[in-house]
């Protein structure tokens, strides 16, 4: 462990913690953590889920109060925080899942609260001035939308600069980003880190969390690595490195590293031809998956994907087109269709559409395919869960029984759970959504190899994914999407992030040379 | 969580938890034991409970709440609610009051009023499963419809002629089986065999645990490939079907037909699958419980009746009722640290 006086110190620190520590029954969550913040610090905070990153939250927010050790800000000490006390401190949250409330306007969420008021008798709330008084702040942030748009027209990246504006509106001293960018595309992450340098060019520090490392150096000045409630290690600028951050967060070391494919790419599997989706009626796309394969693709969120990918497992209409699977033309009414014919999708968003957290992991294995679990006609709960032991040891799912509620568990297994419902029904094609979106290095690993194992067993593999390292470490071809169409295809010889940069924004590729 | 527990030690655990600590949690449990406590208190109190009259109209009155609160179960279950089950119960007993006053047969009228009730939910499920509008919307304006059918139907006029087979819909609907001596009524013994086929359902079949994985998250049931419309309709259809059966057999009871019929009904059903553990969120909810809560409310107002209070204090005590049941089993979960 670090002692504070290791941590370099800025000239007048924020925000100062010394030998903080916090215990559940049964767990030290953080153990004895020192930190010191000045102004205008970029500030990486990594470490795998219960690592202790969460709790340090928690304490920062005021929601709980840590057991021992103190908290310093602007030199005023505190035993603990409470959720007032921390925001009156000018500590700012932007959480992973926003706060916002889609159906009011940009200046309403801001000020909600707080809204300023005519005064009189009724006091009404001045929504003009309200607009008027944002309008500032999203300048600042370079925002291009006005303060009167509806929250739920905005983009992922709008809507955290509609969090970081209200941080602003309060003159938070400290804004910290819950993993801000597990769900933006590329181009809009660039946006995020300008307006990261923006905030510290203003003197404001910046706690950054996240499991994209590749951000986490871009963005900070210094990285603070947790591992099991410890400060296990404090890079330095020029110190930031992606492996030597992975192998301080899980102890040794773990590449991403691209296994190449036991198979040639076999026949056609899936082909798409001509496919028109509710989001660009006017474009065609198409693609052709191989047996054997894992064609990633990428794309800027609004590109298309995620429309061509319900489309294929038929839960969006076909517009026009055709998809044909080993040759055959097949028509995808709805997703049971595309079940029926072994057409997988594991959706993007895990908790809201892969799988049902108040049922055990056994019945949401058994769910797509219960006549498979059925002796004369009545499902059979002994039958279910010997399938769901067969694939908690085959894809390594870590829970007490399988009996245990699927919401217990961690992001990694909960996947593990959606693909093992897949798995258990043969899949001849397997689209993955996001694959390891919120999911820590390790489990993402073995994310990865599950992949490869499927491909290699001969099932098409088609890998939507935003994470860059991911598309480029993992995909045997990557496509890429621009506004509804395909703008390129890479080979392996060809993948780098500059190309993927390119044909994601509809530019040629640079020639070689 | 240790993730290195064996499985046989998790299962241990799970199943030695206790017998007694698993049914303390469990919400149909108290509503039993207030179900029973209140049984053994009137027959303290009162000597009139106990008797067989008595009993007989206690249990079927409450069979047709019950009949109608298995339906609402499956329906609450998948998260959604129909408020039009009164006015189907209204419907079908209407079919069945024109058919056989017109002089045709019991067995055109069963069809007859069960496919006008099947209908009704048709259409219900149609517009929320297809179209994609909210239940609640939905069948509130088909309780308006519904109703206002089976009035102009009724013509405003009160019905006891009832044809040629008067008296075998009098005999089903107002009759008994004898079983060891006690008169059992037959709207008991039909709402026994639906508990029945709707516990079994809802465990054992596709259907059932189709139903459960859409209330739990629609969305995710969508992307597995759970023929979710289908399953939706279907459902209204159950509930439909269960009203037009309360509407047969209550025509048979009552011996007549007035355009009131069912009128309040849905919200009692409602009650009782609440009581009964069922939660209007969706994903929960049991046949089991569906009966013990209509049974609970038809013993709270028979109990009011008999020791001579005011009928006006009902609401009172059922509304408590629902509420000290949903607010219980709150506290009970947070005491878990869910």
């Amino acid at each position: 462990m670090l002692d504070s006086r290791d941590q370099e110190a800025p000239a007048r620190a924020f925000l100062k913690l010394s030998a903080v520590r916090k215990t559940y029954p049964g767990v030290v969550a953080l153990a004895g953590f020192d930190m010191l913040v000045g102004p205008g610090e970029v500030i990486g905070l990594v470490g795998e889920n219960g690592a202790g990153k969460s709790t340090l939250m928690k304490i920062l927010g005021g929601v709980t109060v840590p057991d021992s050790g103190t908290i310093e800000i602007d030199g005023a000490p505190y035993a603990g925080l409470s959720v007032g006390g921390s925001m009156k401190a000018g500590i700012a949250f932007v959480h992973q899942e926003l706060n916002l409330f889609d159906n009011l306007d940009v200046a309403a969420n801001v000020y909600i609260g707080r809204e300023p008021r005519r005064g009189g008798v009724l006091n009404l709330v001045d929504e003009k001035q309200m607009r008027a008084d944002v309008l500032p702040y999203l300048k600042r942030l370079g925002a291009n939308f006005a303060p009167n748009t509806p929250v739920a027209k905005l983009s992922l990246a709008q809507q955290q600069m509609v969090e970081i504006a209200k941080a602003l509106s309060v003159n938070a001293r400290l804004v910290i980003l819950d993993e801000p960018t597990s769900s933006l595309p590329l181009a809009e992450t660039d946006k995020l880190l300008e307006v990261i340098a923006g905030l510290k060019a203003e003197g404001i520090a910046v706690i950054f969390i996240s499991h994209r490392l590749h951000e986490i150096e871009r963005a900070s000045d210094r990285v603070l690595v947790l591992r099991d409630g410890v400060l296990v290690g404090e890079l330095k600028k020029a110190e930031i490195d992606h492996d030597r951050m992975v192998k301080l967060m899980i102890g040794r070391d773990l590449k991403v590293a691209y296994a190449a494919p036991k198979l040639d790419k076999g026949e056609v599997v899936l082909a798409a031809r001509g496919i028109r989706t509710a989001a660009y009626p006017t474009r065609d796309v198409g693609l052709e998956l191989h047996a054997g394969e894992i064609l990633g693709l990428a794309g800027l969120v609004g590109s298309g994907r995620t429309e061509l990918a319900r489309v294929l497992f038929g839960v969006d209409p076909l517009y026009a087109g055709t998809v044909t699977l080993n040759g055959e033309p097949v028509t995808l009414r709805n997703a049971s269709d595309a079940v029926a014919r072994g057409i997988f999708l594991v959706p993007e968003d895990r908790k809201g559409e892969g799988i049902l957290l108040d049922l055990p992991i056994s019945e949401n294995i058994s769910l797509p395919d219960l006549d498979a679990y059925a002796r004369s006609g009545l499902v059979s709960p002994a039958l279910e869960r010997v399938q769901a032991e067969r694939s908690r040891s085959e894809l390594g799912i870590k829970a007490p029984t399988v009996m245990t509620r699927t919401g217990s568990l961690s992001g990694g297994n909960q996947q593990k759970v959606v693909l093992a419902k897949w798995l258990a029904m043969r899949p001849k094609v397997l689209i993955f959504d996001e694959p390891t979106r919120g999911i820590d290095v390790g489990a993402k690993a073995e994310i990865y190899r599950l992949m490869r194992g499927l491909a290699d067993a001969g099932v098409a593999v088609l890998m939507i994914s935003s994470d860059m390292e991911e598309v480029i470490g993992v995909s045997d071809r990557i496509a890429v999407m621009h506004e509804g169409r395909i703008s390129g295809l890479l080979g392996r010889a060809e993948f780098s992030e500059e190309n993927v940069l390119r044909l994601a924004v509809g530019k040629p590729l640079a020639k070689a040379g | 969580m240790t993730t290195d527990t064996s499985l046989k030690d998790a299962i241990d655990q799970q199943t030695h938890r206790g017998f007694l600590a698993w049914l303390i949690s469990r919400q149909i449990f108290w509503i039993l034991l207030a179900v029973i406590i209140a049984i053994i208190a009137m027959m303290l109190l009162t000597k009139t409970f106990a008797t067989p009259q008595n009993l007989f109209n206690v249990t079927r009155n409450f069979a047709f709440v019950g009949i109608v609160g298995l339906g609402m179960t499956a329906v609450i279950i998948t998260g959604g609610i129909d408020l039009s089950v009164g006015a189907t119960v209204l419907i079908s007993a209407m079919t069945t009051t024109i058919i056989m006053h017109a002089g045709l047969p019991i067995t055109l009228a069963i069809p007859a009023s069960i496919a006008a009730s099947l209908l009704v939910g048709l259409i219900n499920g149609v517009l929320i499963a297809i179209v994609g509008m909210p239940a609640f919307v939905v069948t509130l304006g088909m309780m308006s419809i519904a109703r206002s059918i089976g009035m102009v139907m009724s013509n405003n006029a009160l019905i006891y002629e009832f044809g040629p087979d008067q008296a075998i819909l009098f005999s089903i609907g107002g009759g008994s089986v004898v079983v060891g001596g006690l008169p059992i009524p037959n709207p008991l013994i039909v709402m026994v065999l639906l508990a029945l086929i709707t516990g079994f359902a809802l465990r054992w079949t596709r259907w059932g645990r189709h139903l459960y994985a859409i209330g739990g998250n629609e969305k995710a049931a969508v992307l597995t490939g759970v023929p979710v419309k289908a399953v939706k309709i279907s459902v209204y259809m159950f509930v439909a079907f269960c009203a037009g059966l309360t509407g047969f057999l209550q025509t048979g009871w009552l011996g007549s037909v007035t355009t009131g019929f069912g009128t309040g009904l849905e919200l009692t059903v409602i009650a009782a699958t609440v009581i009964g553990g069922a939660s209007l969120a969706g994903g929960t909810g049991t046949a089991l419980g569906a009966v013990v809560g209509a049974a609970l409310i038809e013993i709270i107002r028979n109990s009011l009746t008999l020791l001579g209070i005011s009928t006006f204090w009902q609401g009172t005590f059922v509304g408590s009722f629902i509420i000290l049941a949903v607010a219980s089993n709150l506290l009970r979960n947070k005491d878990t640290g869910e």
